[in-house]
């Protein structure tokens, strides 16, 4: 009977002492996992959380990046006037001019504190009534900065004479298409250029000049110009050049030919644009070939040269193009012929 | 018997005591380890955008007998959404150098700022004189080299840099230098934007080029 109550107060031990030992485990087990839980868990959902709010923001500074390497300007003449251009692909804000004092952009400037919104194409022709052309720097409220003045002259310098002049603003008499309203007038003995004639390409090909010329002919069928003593010719355009806004002056090269029998003329060239819409406004300029004597060939003279005609406040449109010629101080009795053999404009389009 | 039950309890006492202590300074060390993670994991984290946030540009340089004048814009680039108070320091030399605070010092008298907002047209700009400053301990003062954020005392320096105080600057805030360096022998420009995080400052060191 006491072997058997020995043994099973042992047993009782030995399950006593087990469940002591599970339960130690079990709290050991326990507490370690609320440390972890308490500790390393909120720091990986942390460390998940700041890696992702990294992410994002690094996504948003690539994104500031792109807008701000999307950023362009450019400068564009319209007629004379120069214009900032957002050529870019995103509008930009432009916060900051550098301004020239007249001293250049590298000494003694000042700085412009602006707000100007750019949407994508946008053109600006002043910065707080600066123009393009003293304004030094520019820069954008996402930090780029643009050089315009500079780009500016190097677009001056890029428009040489050989890329000034082209079809849309130069015309040789061969490439000029002349209308049915254009007119030809000329007057003999006065200025008044009051005679109904006919405006011609007169081919010279044939007879010792190289080039064809615009002209008057009193009648259709007459193979030769009229010819003056003292008088006028006068080529009337219509509807030949094409303004744009805001154009401070225009230029007009020409190149007047004349064929005579002696060797000196005293005249004058007034060229006008007169406005198409009412044929009221006119803006000429112009210019006396006084002295018009060297020989270029025998009995050939030429006159070259351009009016500048101011054209502030003039309405965009198209305008007549006027070219007068008059030869008001002749010496001796022969006459002379004439043509024009180009004309070109700079500061607005020819329309031909 | 009873004696014995006393024993095995007092035991079994002693035992989850012991589990109790030993995992109470486990969670001690745990946390502490935790937070020291949180804390550089943060500041870490700010400090980098921050070296993203402040984007400086050279926006002009004039000569004026042998002064070199130039003018330097910085903006944000709107990564951080906050307002911050931010410090700088300037510094030339003729070379560059990523211990940037070895070099020569612009004090106060060699630059002046204005800070305002970009939605703000104020015409001709006018500058101030830098007029609040502080020295700090390298300790405090931080820095990325290779890599990782180390103060500059780290770094070998054990002086004060003297930071000059700017403002707050906001988001849409434009801040504007105008520097004026004298050694003619400078080629690089160091303009460092210093940010607070806690009792530590970022630096954010911006390179301009003088040539």
């Amino acid at each position: 009977m006491d072997k058997y109550n020995n043994w099973k107060i042992m047993k009782m031990k030995i399950k006593r002492e087990s469940i002591r030992k599970a339960v130690a485990g079990i709290l050991a087990f326990i507490v370690g996992i609320s440390i972890a839980i308490v500790t390393i868990i909120p720091l990986l959902i942390y460390l998940n959380i700041s890696n992702r709010e990294t992410i994002n923001a690094f996504n948003s500074f690539s994104e500031y990046q792109k807008q701000r390497s999307s950023e362009s300007i450019d400068i564009a003449l319209i007629g004379e006037t120069p214009y900032i251009r957002n050529t870019g692909s995103v509008p930009l804000t432009i916060v900051l001019a550098v301004i020239d004092n007249g001293y250049g952009c590298g000494n003694r400037t000042s700085i412009l504190k602006t707000n100007i919104t750019m949407k994508q194409g946008d053109t600006i022709a002043n910065i707080s009534s600066y123009g393009a052309s003293i304004i030094c720097y520019i820069m954008t409220a996402r930090g780029n900065i643009f050089p315009i003045k500079d780009r500016l002259y190097s677009l001056l310098a890029a428009m040489s004479p050989s890329t000034l002049f082209n079809e849309s603003n130069a015309r040789f008499a061969q490439d000029l298409s002349l209308g049915p309203n254009d007119l030809g007038n000329y007057s003999i003995g006065n200025l008044n250029c009051n005679r109904n004639g006919y405006l011609k390409i007169w081919d010279r090909s044939n007879s010792g000049y190289d080039r064809d010329l615009i002209s008057v002919f009193s009648s259709q069928g007459d193979p030769n110009p009229v010819s003056i003593g003292e008088g006028c010719i006068r080529v009337l355009l219509r509807n030949a050049v094409n303004l744009g806004a805001s154009t401070y002056a225009i230029a007009i090269y020409y190149k007047i030919v004349g064929f005579y029998d002696r060797n000196k003329f005293n005249g004058g060239v007034n060229i006008s644009l007169i406005y198409s819409s009412n044929n009221a406004i006119k803006y000429s300029g112009y210019s006396t070939a006084d002295g018009w004597t060297p020989p270029f060939r025998d009995k050939t003279v030429i006159y070259e040269g351009y009016v500048l005609i101011p054209m502030r406040d003039a309405p965009a449109g198209l305008y007549d193009l006027e070219i007068r010629f008059g030869i008001y101080d002749s010496k001796g009795n022969s006459n002379i012929r004439i043509g024009i053999e180009y004309i070109a404009i700079v500061g607005a389009t020819l329309v031909r | 018997m009873l004696l014995k039950a006393q024993s095995e309890l007092l035991s079994s006492v002693i035992l989850v005591v012991l589990v109790l202590l030993i995992g109470l300074s486990g969670f001690l060390l745990a946390n502490s380890w935790v937070s020291q993670r949180y804390y550089e994991s943060a500041f870490s984290s700010f400090a980098d955008l921050c070296l993203s946030e402040f984007q400086a540009s050279l926006i002009s340089m004039e000569n004026r007998s042998s002064t070199r004048i130039v003018y330097v814009g910085v903006v944000r680039a709107g990564i951080l959404a906050g307002d911050y108070n931010i410090g700088v320091t300037l510094y030339n030399g003729s070379d560059t150098s990523p211990m940037w605070w070895t070099l020569k010092t612009i004090d106060s008298q060699g630059f002046s700022y204005n800070l305002s907002p970009i939605y703000a047209s104020l015409g001709n700009l006018s500058f101030m004189q830098a007029s609040g400053s502080a020295g700090f301990g390298s300790q405090v003062l931080y820095t990325k080299f290779a890599g990782s954020w180390v103060s500059i005392r780290d770094m070998g320096y054990s002086g004060s840099i003297t930071i000059y105080s700017i403002g707050v600057m906001r988001l849409n805030d434009v801040l504007v230098l105008n520097i004026s360096i004298s050694d003619p022998s400078s080629r690089y420009l160091y303009i460092v934007i210093w940010t607070r995080f806690n009792d530590r400052y970022i630096a954010s060191p911006i390179l301009v080029p003088l040539i």
